[in-house]
């Protein structure tokens, strides 16, 4: 049977053993990957991000006492050091390149339409780079991610609320940067 | 997601935006080695010493903590109990001055300022914001098909020296909004600050109001972010601070006017 975060912490607690830091690690780094990558659009700065995400939880794993779920948790450690790398990179614009897209689209589409979707790809990413990182995270944790919006809330440390209007006003401005892509 | 109460719902648009996002999220995705990237991480792990070991707890410190818990949330207490009795986040609407809710008659007057400016600028007309002896108007160059509920907003902004039991009205503005739009304008002396709001009515009749507010050129400079439910009509202390020896708050009345003529009007 599957253990469930909360048990793997619990078994953590109790051993000491890196093996279920192992575990949690594996099995939550494609979607903090995702979160992180979504609000960077930075490859390379997105892998050191990831990186330094699971080491924080990690440090501060003592401290987690279960009242939000891990995922909750660990997520809001992502968005926060998101949000502070952002801040530390505010001089250096984003690069809202998407290199690694266009190398797995060039395997399977023909030339033009590979031109088309990199351009596409490309117009995505600088719109969502544009957003204001709050509006940025939103939208990330709600439509793509998914999530509640009451979780949505939780990791961004605001109320559902805000996230509402965030997400209101993110998608309001991603749709205006769209418009010619977007099917009515 | 969920939907309740306080969730304006998707739009087709929103629904269009939505879908687009996780369009490209998947094509972002296809090159990636999760694998990889989880193999990096988990061989950062013994090189990174401060990761924490489990607590260890021996029985008589775990007793000597739970007593000095009980002891410690017993002072926590009390001060919490003397400084909701002292606090100046109390609501002492006895004291707020009369300006901080809507005089009989400024609703309609109100309706018939926007009618005015309908006339002017039509259906792109968003919002329409008076303060600092200006008035500021949000113009959309999409006006959506339904434009939904109008709402009347007073903010107050009240301060007075710490001890002082009279308030003083330091800053107001009366903003003019529909639901669901984000009103952001120049605020405060010299336009250096900045008021952004958010409004959804919810269907038991009390309002959702998201607020924003920097005034870094006034006396007392202002930064607060808020968010809450209120009752319409009924005047609100959304936040406020002691600072300095300075006291000030924000009080909030959301009343909705979607029933005056003038707002019915959707084009000129």
């Amino acid at each position: 049977m599957t253990e469930s975060d909360e048990q793997l912490v619990a078994a953590w607690r109790q051993s000491g053993d890196r093996g279920p830091l192992e575990t949690l690690a594996a099995r939550h780094v494609a979607t903090v990957r995702r979160m992180v990558h979504s609000m960077t659009i930075d490859d390379t700065l997105t892998d050191d991000l990831v990186q330094e995400v699971f080491l924080k939880a990690f440090r501060r794993l003592g401290s987690f006492e279960g009242r939000a779920r891990f995922t909750t948790w660990l997520y809001r450690i992502a968005m926060n050091t998101v949000h502070d790398a952002v801040a530390r990179r505010l001089r250096a614009p984003i690069d809202a390149r998407a290199s690694l897209p266009l190398d797995a689209v060039a395997r399977i589409d023909p030339p033009d339409a590979l031109a088309e979707r990199a351009e596409f790809d490309g117009t995505v990413g600088r719109a969502l780079a544009r957003l204001p990182p709050k509006f940025r995270a939103a939208i990330v944790l709600v439509a793509i991610e998914e999530l509640d919006p009451a979780d949505a809330a939780r990791i961004e440390g605001c109320t559902r609320a805000t996230i509402y209007w965030r997400l209101h006003e993110a998608r309001k401005r991603l749709a205006a940067s769209l418009r010619e892509h977007i099917a009515p | 997601m969920t939907h309740d109460d306080h969730d304006p719902g998707t739009s087709r648009a929103d629904a269009g935006v939505d879908a687009t996002l996780r369009d490209w999220r998947r094509r972002q995705d296809a090159a990636v080695d999760a694998d990889a990237l989880a193999a990096r991480v988990v061989a950062a792990i013994p090189s990174d010493t401060a990761v924490a070991a489990p607590p260890v707890e021996r029985p008589s410190q775990r007793r000597w903590l739970e007593r000095t818990a009980w002891f410690a949330t017993g002072i926590a207490a009390a001060v919490l109990v003397s400084l909701v009795l002292r606090s100046p986040t109390r609501e002492d609407r006895a004291d707020w001055p009369p300006s901080a809710r809507f005089a009989p008659g400024q609703i309609a007057g109100k309706a018939a300022l926007v009618a005015g400016l309908e006339d002017t600028f039509g259906a792109g007309l968003a919002w329409v914001a008076e303060h600092d002896r200006r008035v500021a108007v949000g113009l959309v160059a999409d006006a959506p098909p339904s434009r939904g509920v109008a709402l009347a907003v007073r903010i107050v902004v009240l301060a007075r020296r710490a001890g002082d039991s009279v308030w003083t009205p330091v800053w107001q503005s009366d903003v003019i909004t529909r639901d669901e739009q984000v009103v952001d304008v120049a605020a405060g002396p010299g336009g250096a600050g900045r008021l952004r709001l958010w409004t959804h009515p919810l269907p038991d009749g009390a309002i959702a109001v998201d607020g924003e507010l920097s005034l870094v050129a006034a006396n007392p400079s202002v930064a607060a972010s808020y968010s809450g439910v209120q009752r319409p009509g009924e005047p609100r202390r959304v936040t406020g601070e002691r600072k300095d020896g300075i006291e000030w708050q924000v009080i909030q009345t959301v009343v909705p006017i979607g029933a005056a003529p003038a707002v019915r009007k959707e084009v000129s």
